[in-house]
């Protein structure tokens, strides 16, 4: 993105959300439909084509109107949208992992058979560059416990390493991931 | 038309004009006079003040560097805790002079315990200063807590436990003149509320969320 579409882009964004806040729905709609766009475009290329990036999308989308009450017209638009994006998608990964988790208790509950064969890391995840930037460690722990939905002991097993350790790899590798986040939407 | 489409559509139909927020600074700086003075006046009002206190102020210059540090610390605190209220307001910096402020202070009040700042005494002593301190804090507390729901708080336990800090510490901080004046003293009954409060704060915001918060994806339903 070159610099003078950059500004354009803020000042474009700057001016409809502060129409949005007057209550103008066709501007309004046009700077969801272009953050729409954004922000997908933002999460394929950092953290891979995944099927809960739509959910993630929407997400903060709703957290954008919710807010939208919080952004200052007069200061720049970008570190008000990076904050709720970095937060959404951290946010949408820790749900989702939970919200696996439970599927699978009940799952457990209801067939009593235990589910095998998550070990397989989702190949499109790869193709972020921020999951390419965190270490091959974290990458690992991340994609199983967090995408692949796996539990703490079952990913240990499946990394041959203790739950204990998972679990502080885990909390690593997400502090990392957001640290990633940050300097690259302050960039 | 795809889903996103459709809730971009939901979320714009019929869309309120929003009434502006006030300025985060102008915020900041009404909560904390009004917090200080309050704390002020029901302290005087409270309980006796340690006689020497003032003219140990303007005498002893450790001492008033205590004092104007634990100020500074409430004052950063309570910039930092209302930024953190707007997504993207709180800079790197600011967040990192307010926790250096409040370590500081702390640690000017360790480092009293080997060397006192002025000659440790029961001068002044307070019956109830640890309950004071912690419920004095409570009612700015409630209020920042208040000021905040009408923002967006994205991590809920940091601006609760910087909210709660800095409501904690403004007491506390008074305390070194209204109660009697030992370090040790200082961080077992006056501190150790203000951090009390600090963890109260981080719950009351998680409780606000629980109930009726205005967290990202918390509340919104799209129209069918």
């Amino acid at each position: 993105m070159t610099n003078i579409q950059y500004q354009q882009d803020e000042q474009r964004w700057s001016s409809l959300m502060a129409a949005a806040q007057h209550g103008n729905e066709r501007d309004y709609e046009q700077l969801l439909s272009e953050l729409c766009t954004f922000i997908e475009r933002y999460l394929r290329s950092r953290i891979g084509s995944h099927q809960s990036l739509n959910d993630w999308t929407q997400d903060i989308l709703i957290a954008i109107h919710q807010g939208r009450h919080t952004y200052n017209p007069k200061r720049a638009i970008r570190p008000w949208l990076f904050a709720i994006i970095r937060h959404q998608t951290i946010d949408g990964m820790r749900r989702q992992s939970a919200y696996q988790k439970m599927i699978e208790r009940q799952i457990e509950q209801t067939t009593c058979t235990v589910n095998e064969g998550y070990g397989e890391i989702e190949e499109p995840l790869i193709e972020g560059y921020l999951f390419k930037a965190l270490k091959q460690q974290h990458r690992e722990v991340l994609t199983l416990t967090k995408i692949n939905g796996l539990s703490s002991r079952e990913a240990a097993r499946e990394l041959g390493i203790s739950e204990v350790n998972v679990k502080v790899r885990v909390h690593r590798a997400i502090k990392q991931l957001k640290k990633l986040l940050e300097s690259d939407s302050d960039e | 038309m795809s889903s996103q489409q459709q809730l971009i559509k939901s979320l714009a139909a019929q869309l309120k004009p929003t009434s502006p927020l006030m300025n985060n600074n102008l915020l900041t700086l009404l909560w904390v006079l009004g917090s200080v003075l309050y704390c002020l006046a029901i302290i005087h009002l409270l309980g006796p003040i340690r006689d020497s206190a003032y003219s140990q102020l303007l005498t002893e210059p450790r001492f008033m560097l205590e004092m104007f540090t634990g100020l500074t610390a409430i004052v950063l605190t309570s910039v930092a805790a209302f930024r953190h209220t707007v997504p993207g307001a709180l800079s790197g910096p600011v967040k990192m002079t307010a926790r250096v402020a409040v370590l500081l202070w702390i640690g000017l009040n360790i480092y009293g315990l080997f060397n006192p700042a002025i000659e440790p005494s029961t001068e002044g002593y307070r019956h109830y200063c640890v309950f004071e301190t912690f419920l004095y804090a409570l009612p700015p507390l409630l209020i920042s807590g208040l000021l905040a729901r009408r923002r967006m708080a994205l991590e809920l336990t940091p601006t609760g436990f910087s909210l709660g800090l800095a409501a904690g510490m403004i007491p506390a901080w008074y305390m070194q003149i209204a109660c009697m004046y030992a370090p040790e003293h200082m961080l077992k009954f006056h501190l150790l509320p203000a951090i009390i409060v600090a963890v109260l704060g981080a719950l009351l915001l998680k409780g606000i969320a629980f109930f009726n918060w205005k967290k990202p994806g918390s509340q919104y339903t799209p129209k069918q």
